[in-house]
C-alpha cells in the first residue's frame, strides 16, 4: 500500500506525506489498548522474572516446613538471626555514614571544579561501575590482605609494627562496600547541588556570612534532600549486598544476602531463607516508601 | 568608619578588571555620595555588573581601589564591607520562610532575638509583607520576591544599598509600580543606593544620578536632565532617549556659537560655555526630536528646514514623525498630539524647525 502511494504521488513531502497520516491515526484509534499492547512485554518480562519468584518466595517462607508464621518468629527468637541482623544493620550504617560523607566532598569538588576538571573526574566516578564488583572485590583482596601493598607499605615504612588486619572482618567488607557504593552516593548529591543557585551563597556572604557560615547555613541545608535520596539509595544497596561481604568477609562477617544463601544451598532450610529474603523485600519496600515522602524517586533513579 | 550615621560615600578610583586580555572595567573612576541614588546604565555586557560586584567584593580588581568614607576596602572580604545587596533574581533562600530571609544577616551578626523580631517586622512592614512572614519564597510572586530582597538587604542598615537589575525580571506594569515604591524608600531611609539597569526610563526617573558605561568604561556621569539635555557624545545621545545626528563643517563663528553647513543648509548652534570647534572641522550635533518643532506659518526659529513627511505613527500623548528632508536625509520629529490639530498625512510638506540651543555639539563616539 505504501509503494501504490509512492507511486501515485512521485515525490511526497514529508510533513503531509498521507500514508504516514492515514498510519497515525489507526494507530491512535484505541490510544490506551496500543498503550497496553506496548507495555505488555515489559509487563510480562516483570511478571516472569518478578513477581512470580517473588511471590513464589513469600509463598515458601509461610509454608515450609508445615503452613504457619514460626519461620517468622524467628525473628524474635534465634540468637545467630539476632547476630546476623545487628552485623547487618551495624554494616549497612556505617557503609552508608561514610559514603555519603566521602561522596558528599566529591560531588562538592565536581560542582566547583572547571569544565575540564569535571570531566576528568567524571570519568573517575563513572569507570568503576564498569568494572564487575567481583573483580573489585578481588582487587581489595589483593591490597588488604596480610602480605598486601597497603600493609607492605605500612611495615617497610615503619608506621606499624605487625600487619593490620584489614580483611576479614567487618574493616575489610566496608572498605570494599564503600569503595561500590560511592558512585551511587556522588551522582544523587551532585545532581542536587548542581541545582542549588550559586547566587545564594554569593548572597549569604553580602549579607554578612562568612565562608563557613553560608556553607553551613544556605549551601549545606539546601543540599540534604541530595543527601537523603542518596542515604537511603546506599543503604538499600548495602542491606542485601552478597559478593563484597563474602569475599572481603571472608565467612566470618555473615550479613543477611551471605546468611540467605548458607539456608538455601548447604543446611537446606527453604523455610528460613525465604523468610529472610520476603523480610529484607519488605524493609527495602517501606524504605522506598519513606523516601518517596522525601524525595522525587523518578529523578534520583535517573529518569526525567 | 563612622558607625550609627545612616548613607555613606564611595569612591572608586581607576578600576580596572581584566579576564585575560579583555578589560571587563578600564579604568573606572566614580564618586558616589552620601544618600545619593545613584544608577550604573549601559548596554549588555559593558561592566556594569563587573563594577558593583567588585564594590561588593565579590570580584577581585586587578587594579585601583574603593575607598568608603576615604578608606579602602579593596582588601575586605564580602561579608565585612557591610553592604546590602539586591541580586538580579534576588537570590532568595528558598529553604527559609521570608522571616528566616529577612532575619539572616542579623543572625549572622548576632543580634539579639529581640531586636531581630523588632528589626523584621519593621523592614517587612516597610515593603508592605507583615503578613507574608511565614512563607517561602516559593509561594510569593516576582513583585512580592523583589520585596523581600530588598528588606533582606536593607535590615541590617548596611553602609550601602547595591541592587542589580532588581526589576527587570517584572511586566511592565509591576515594574512602575516597583519603581515607584524604590523611590519612595530611598527618600525615607536616606541609604546610599548604586543601582544597575540597561533601561533608560528606570535610570532617567528614578536616580539623582545616572553614569553611563560602555566598553567598560564610564563616558558620562551626571544628573539624569544634565545627561538627557547635554549628552556628551553620540552613543550617551542615542542610548539616553532618541537622537537626530546632524553632520557638517563648522561654516562660521557667531555671538554665542557657530554656524554648520551641510549641502549647502545652514544651521546656527548655539555653544554654552564650551570651547567653540575650529572652523572647518567635521562636527556631530544631538538634536532630540521633541525639541523639533512643525512651523506651519507664525514662528520664526533659529533654524528652518523643509521636507516631505514620509511615516507617521500615533502615541496618543504625541505623533511621532519621519520627515525627509534634502539636507539631511530623514529627521524623526515629535510633536504633542493635542498640538498638531489634524493627524498628519505621509507625502504632505512641511517645515520643520528648532532654535540654535536646542542641538548639542556631541563627540563622535
Ligand atoms: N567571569 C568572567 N570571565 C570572563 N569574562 C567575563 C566574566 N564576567 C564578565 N565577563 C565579561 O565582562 C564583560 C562585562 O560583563 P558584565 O556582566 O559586567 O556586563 P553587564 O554590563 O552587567 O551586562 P548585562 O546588562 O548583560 O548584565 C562582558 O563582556 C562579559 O562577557
Ligand atoms: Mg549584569
Amino acid at each position: 500500500m505504501l509503494s501504490r502511494l509512492a507511486a501515485i504521488d512521485p515525490a511526497p513531502t514529508i510533513g503531509a506525506d498521507p500514508s504516514r497520516s492515514s498510519l497515525a491515526r489507526r494507530l491512535r484509534v484505541g490510544g490506551s489498548a496500543r498503550y497496553w499492547l506496548l507495555m505488555t512485554p515489559a509487563l510480562a518480562l516483570m511478571i516472569v522474572f518478578y513477581v512470580y519468584p517473588i511471590s513464589r518466595v513469600l509463598w515458601i517462607s509461610v509454608t515450609e516446613p508445615q503452613p504457619g508464621l514460626e519461620n517468622f518468629e524467628l525473628l524474635l527468637t534465634s540468637a545467630s538471626i539476632h547476630k546476623m541482623l545487628l552485623t547487618t544493620a551495624r554494616i549497612s550504617v556505617l557503609t552508608t555514614l561514610i559514603t555519603l560523607v566521602l561522596a558528599y566532598v566529591v560531588a562538592y569538588a565536581l560542582v566547583h571544579a572547571g569544565e575540564r576538571a569535571r570531566r576528568w573526574m567524571f570519568l573517575g566516578v563513572i569507570v568503576p561501575l564498569w568494572i564487575s564488583v567481583l573483580v573489585r572485590a578481588f582487587a581489595w583482596f589483593v591490597l588488604l590482605r596480610r602480605e598486601g601493598l597497603i600493609n607492605n607499605i605500612l611495615m617497610t615504612s615503619g608506621v606499624v609494627d605487625s600487619p593490620l588486619s584489614l580483611i576479614w572482618n567487618e574493616t575489610g567488607v566496608m572498605i570494599g562496600m564503600v569503595h561500590y557504593m560511592l558512585p551511587f552516593g556522588i551522582l544523587p548529591i551532585y545532581a542536587n547541588m548542581r541545582d542549588i543557585d550559586q547566587r545564594c551563597i554569593a548572597a549569604a556572604r553580602g549579607l554578612g556570612a562568612t565562608r563557613s557560615e553560608a556553607f553551613r547555613k544556605v549551601f549545606l541545608p539546601l543540599s540534604m534532600p541530595g543527601v537523603v535520596g542518596a542515604g537511603i539509595l546506599v543503604f538499600m544497596f548495602s542491606l542485601g549486598f552478597f559478593v563484597t561481604p563474602a569475599i572481603l568477609g571472608g565467612g566470618k562477617t555473615l550479613m543477611i544476602a551471605e546468611y540467605i544463601k548458607v539456608q538455601i544451598l548447604e543446611v537446606v532450610r527453604w523455610g528460613v531463607g525465604t523468610m529472610l529474603a520476603a523480610t529484607l523485600v519488605i524493609v527495602i519496600g517501606a524504605l522506598l516508601a519513606v523516601l518517596s515522602r522525601f524525595v522525587d524517586l523518578r529523578k534520583l533513579f535517573g529518569s526525567i | 568608619m563612622t558607625a550609627g550615621r545612616i548613607g555613606h560615600d564611595l569612591n572608586v578610583a581607576g578600576l580596572s578588571k581584566f579576564y585575560g586580555e579583555f578589560a571587563a572595567l578600564d579604568d573606572v573612576s566614580l564618586a558616589v555620595r552620601r544618600g545619593e541614588f545613584l544608577t550604573l546604565l549601559g548596554p549588555s555586557g559593558s561592566g556594569k555588573t563587573t563594577l558593583l560586584m567588585s564594590i561588593a567584593g565579590f570580584v577581585q580588581p586587578d587594579r585601583g581601589d574603593i575607598l568608603l568614607d576615604q578608606q579602602s576596602i579593596a582588601h575586605l572580604p564580602p561579608e565585612q564591607r557591610n553592604f546590602g545587596m539586591v541580586f538580579q533574581g534576588y537570590a532568595l533562600f528558598p529553604h527559609m520562610t521570608v522571616f528566616d530571609n529577612v532575619a539572616f544577616p542579623l543572625r549572622v551578626r548576632k543580634r539579639p532575638t529581640a531586636e531581630i523580631q523588632d528589626k523584621v517586622n519593621a523592614a517587612l512592614d516597610l515593603v508592605q509583607l507583615a503578613s507574608r512572614a511565614d512563607r517561602y519564597p516559593r509561594q510569593l510572586s516576582g513583585g512580592q520576591q523583589q520585596r523581600v530582597a530588598l528588606a533582606r538587604a536593607m535590615v541590617f542598615t548596611p553602609h550601602l544599598l547595591l541592587l542589580d537589575e532588581p526589576l527587570s525580571a517584572l511586566d511592565k506594569n509591576l515594574r512602575g509600580e516597583l519603581q515607584d515604591e524604590l523611590k519612595r524608600l530611598h527618600k525615607r531611609v536616606g541609604l546610599t543606593f548604586i543601582y544597575v539597569t540597561h533601561d533608560q526610563d528606570e535610570a532617567l526617573s528614578m536616580s539623582d544620578r545616572i553614569a553611563v558605561m560602555r566598553d567598560g568604561k564610564i563616558v558620562q556621569h551626571g544628573a539624569p536632565s544634565e545627561l538627557y539635555d547635554r549628552p556628551a557624545t553620540r552613543f550617551v545621545a542615542d542610548f539616553l532617549g532618541r537622537s537626530n545626528f546632524l553632520r557638517g563643517t563648522v561654516d562660521a563663528h557667531v555671538d554665542g556659537g557657530f554656524v554648520l553647513s551641510h549641502q549647502g543648509a545652514k544651521v546656527s548652534q548655539a555653544i554654552g560655555d564650551g570651547e567653540r570647534p575650529p572652523l572647518g572641522k567635521q562636527v556631530v550635533v544631538a538634536l532630540r526630536p521633541e525639541k523639533i518643532a512643525i512651523t506651519a506659518d507664525g514662528g520664526r526659529p533659529d533654524n528652518l528646514l523643509r521636507g516631505v513627511i514620509a511615516e507617521w505613527s500615533y502615541f496618543g500623548a504625541q505623533f511621532r514623525l519621519v520627515v525627509d528632508t534634502l539636507e539631511f536625509g530623514a529627521v524623526a520629529v515629535v510633536v504633542p498630539a493635542w498640538k498638531h490639530g489634524e493627524p498628519p498625512a505621509a507625502g504632505q510638506p512641511v517645515a520643520i524647525g528648532w532654535d540654535a540651543g536646542a542641538g548639542t555639539l556631541v563627540a563622535d563616539n
